[in-house]
């Protein structure tokens, strides 16, 4: 028998693991092949390979895991499904591209439109019959957002009409302490007065930590206070104007809810999950928080759904809302590199059936694209109010991309703005800033600033676009735009 | 690693003098000594290639790309990388969150190197003496914090701190005291994650003194005892001149770890609020990764100016000691 000495084995487990470690380099694990294995979820389908699908819907992780477990056999894919934090999803897909590991599906949360996301290879075309087109309301599919050149690179399931400025409160806080639904801000402080004077729970909550949950949030309650725009940008005349009264007011209503003391300590810092999660614990009375507030709850603390009712989104006297929001962007994308682009577009294909739309809305994520199914699904009264709601009071926007598609090629190159609103707001919230007019004149400068030089590179390049391209003097509130 | 090894090529210095004096004579020349001495190191080449392959792969390989990336406009969506020139390093140092960033940075290194150096100091005079009982579980104890996971710290210490529920607040509500919001005021975050910090890297700090205690020959002491010296003489006379060489490495090494405090500071305050935890490394993630067209370009100029910073402040350093020493020898 060969005896094997020290220095012979040392040798011997050096070479192996020198051996393991260039065939870990040299193996590049190429998108879409079979019998990877499921990372957070997933379904064994078949042989016909791996399907990766990703998205960042919390509430939605049951939904897309039974999804997969029915559909994947269909396919005859196994489908892995990984759910990324919000926070951490254009991270999460931004390493996936530089290693060439796109998933097949996708919520495309990076910040470039879609026709530069085609011309980088990120997305696939979708392949999906007329008929399952023909289930959605018209005018769903648009070109530049969700198509180019007649053909579908992504697909909207969620509804446009929606807004995040949403004043959710507990119902049984409300009840024992004997407040109204407030409507107006002042009604909302006086709330906020009621339950800090009765002194068992906390009044409010909200992720002020979370810059860019902020910034929905103030964008959304400027324009219901009257800021004929959107995320700074007047519809009108093409300019920026963060420093309009309407977001003064809005800004002021939460500089006043901190300076009053109204908010759990520690709201400063908090992230969505955090805030969310002290919400859903039941011992404070309100919490800012979008539509999807009551399926990411019911992930939390089942027991609170009940609990929950929604006041709306605050005006500053209580008028009613009349918000504008532009056709709706691709919810889902096919991964440009997808081997399994035939079963990647047969599964999108599913979204738009009426019992994945009803799913969705019993989900209680944002509101499915086809609201009609709202009123069967099982979902809670506070929401399902909330969508009609929405589909009563939201106006079709104007479109800088759907008038030009050239203007895809700026916003591609447009560079952004720090700090950002949500940045002034936590800032100004917090005490760090005093002169809120100030600081917001020099956000719209900078964001003018940023399209100005976006434009200009992109005309170096040959894009007909201007800036007359976002002026849309005709622009008139609460009236659908058509172009 | 690196440390490691200064610490131990200070500790072998002498030995290492002896072996060269001894020169050719101990290297001895039978033949076939070189084929065995080829052989030997051709071994040792074979074991150190994992560590060059990987060290070039992780850590030379991106330094250099950043230095490629730093000249080109890339938002790492796309293959498009256009050549730019030094435009990333004008915009950085035209960016007053950049300079804000160096702000915090050096003011975070200066509360925390002098508690780490001079604190691990103080404990490992401490730890050291043969006096003191269970001196290895207080070690383990302090070393501890090193090896548990910088960002399950980090999340931990969200809860600690909490206003409306962690222990702190529970002990201040105790004491009489409001909520106080350690990790979400301005005036308090940067100092409160100062003080995790240096809890948790304290160990290493701990071990580098630890080590170089072991250094001093306990003849000297003896020496001293039969001399008549007391405690004090023995530690002002022999221990501190005996450990001024090491306080040079200590200081450059921690120093030099203290602008890493990336995963902590992330998981613990994300640089806020409203930027006043936001040392250079959460700034450059912010950039590369967080925005929502990712600036790589620009990004890596503000890690290469850092870089640069830093490597200018441990040369500085190191050049005031060795002036010091000089002038001290001369004196």
């Amino acid at each position: 028998m060969t005896r094997i000495n020290r220095r012979a084995f040392m040798g011997g487990v050096g070479l192996a693991g020198l051996a393991g470690v260039l065939a870990a380099c040299g193996e590049s694990a190429p998108p879409s092949t079979g019998g990877g294995a499921a990372v957070d979820g997933g379904a064994t389908g078949g042989s016909g390979g791996t399907l990766r699908w990703w998205h960042h819907f919390g509430g939605l992780q049951d939904l897309h895991e039974e999804w997969a477990a029915t559909y994947g056999p269909e396919l005859g894919v196994d489908i892995e499904i990984t759910y990324n934090e919000p926070s951490k999803a254009i991270e999460a897909l931004q390493l996936a591209n530089q290693s060439n590991q796109l998933p097949d599906i996708y919520t495309p949360l990076i910040g470039l439109p879609l026709p530069a996301l085609v011309e980088a290879g990120w997305i696939h075309e979708i392949t999906l019959s007329q008929e399952a087109m023909s289930r959605l309301p018209e005018g769903s599919f648009v070109e530049g957002l969700t198509m180019l050149d007649g053909k579908v690179y992504g697909l909207p399931t969620f509804s446009s009409k929606q807004y995040v400025g949403l004043v959710w409160y507990n119902a049984r806080i409300a009840e024992q302490v004997g407040f109204e639904p407030p409507k107006s801000y002042d009604d909302l402080l006086a709330a906020l007065k009621a339950v800090a004077d009765d002194g068992t729970y906390a009044p409010m909550t909200m992720a002020l930590g979370a810059v860019g949950r902020m910034r929905e949030q103030i964008d959304d309650m400027a324009q219901a206070a009257g800021f004929p725009g959107y995320q700074g940008l007047r519809y009108d005349t093409g300019e920026y104007e963060y420093h309009h009264d309407g977001y003064l007011a809005a800004i002021e209503l939460y500089k006043e809810i901190a300076d009053r003391g109204y908010l759990l300590p520690g709201t400063n810092g908090f992230q969505i999950p955090d805030a969310r999660g002290r919400w859903a614990a039941g011992e404070i009375a309100f919490h800012m928080d979008g539509p999807y507030s009551p399926g990411a709850v019911r992930a939390l603390n089942p027991d609170m759904l009940p609990d929950m009712a929604v006041a709306g989104m605050m005006t500053p006297n209580g008028e009613e809302v009349v918000a504008t929001r532009g056709a709706r962007y691709a919810d889902w994308v096919l991964g440009g590199t997808s081997e399994l682009a035939e079963q990647a577009s047969q599964l999108l294909e599913t979204f738009l059936q009426e019992d994945y739309q009803r799913a969705l809305a019993a989900g209680m994520d944002q509101p499915p694209i086809r609201t009609d199914v709202v009123a069967d699904a099982d979902v809670i009264e506070p929401y399902a109010w909330l969508v009609e709601e929405f589909d009563k009071r939201v106006f079709r926007a104007p479109q800088a991309l759907v008038r030009n598609v050239e203007v895809a090629k700026v916003q591609a190159k447009q560079t952004p703005v720090s700090p950002e609103l949500g940045n002034v707001i936590q800032g100004y919230v917090g005490g760090e800033i005093s002169d809120l007019r100030a600081e917001l004149v020099k956000l719209s400068d900078a964001h003018s600033k940023a399209l100005d030089e976006a434009i200009e590179a992109a005309v170096a390049e040959g894009a007909d676009v201007s800036r007359s391209d976002w002026e849309f003097p005709d622009w008139q509130r609460g009236t659908d735009y058509t172009y | 690693m690196a440390s490691a090894s200064l610490i131990a090529d200070a500790v072998d210095e002498p030995t290492t003098r002896a072996r060269r004096a001894a020169g050719p004579a101990a290297r001895g020349s039978r033949p076939g000594h070189r084929a065995r001495e080829r052989r030997r190191n051709l071994w040792i080449y074979a074991f150190l290639l994992p560590t060059f392959v990987l060290y070039g792969m992780y850590t030379l390989y991106p330094m250099v790309a950043s230095y490629w990336y730093s000249l080109v406009e890339w938002n790492g969506f796309t293959a498009d990388q256009r050549f730019v020139g030094l435009a990333n390093y004008e915009k950085v140092l035209a960016d007053p969150q950049f300079w804000s960033s160096v702000k915090v940075t050096m003011l975070f290194m200066l509360v925390v190197a002098p508690l780490r150096v001079f604190g691990a100091f103080a404990l490992a005079i401490l730890l050291n003496s043969p006096r003191l009982p269970f001196t290895g579980f207080f070690r383990t104890a302090f070393f501890i914090p090193v090896v548990t996971t910088t960002a399950i710290v980090g999340v931990v210490m969200r809860f600690i701190f909490d206003p409306a529920s962690g222990p702190v607040a529970g002990v201040l509500s105790l004491l009489g005291r409001g909520p106080v919001d350690l990790l979400g005021s301005t005036d308090t975050a940067l100092v409160t994650a100062g003080i995790v910090y240096v809890w948790k890297f304290f160990g290493i700090t701990l071990i580098y003194w630890l080590a170089a205690l072991q250094t001093i020959p306990q003849d000297l002491y003896e020496a001293a005892r039969i001399d008549g010296a007391g405690g004090f003489g023995l530690f002002r006379h022999i221990t501190l001149p005996m450990l001024i060489p090491f306080l040079l490495i200590i200081s450059v090494l921690t120093i030099e770890d203290c602008f890493h405090a990336f995963d902590l500071m992330q998981t613990m305050t994300a640089g806020g609020p409203f930027f006043s935890t936001e040392i250079v490394e959460i700034y450059i993630y912010r950039w590369a990764f967080a925005a929502t067209i990712p600036q790589l370009g620009f990004a890596s100029a503000a890690a290469v100016l850092f870089g640069l910073l830093v490597l200018v402040l441990v040369v500085a350093q190191v050049w005031a000691t060795v002036v010091s020493r000089r002038l001290r020898a001369r004196a």
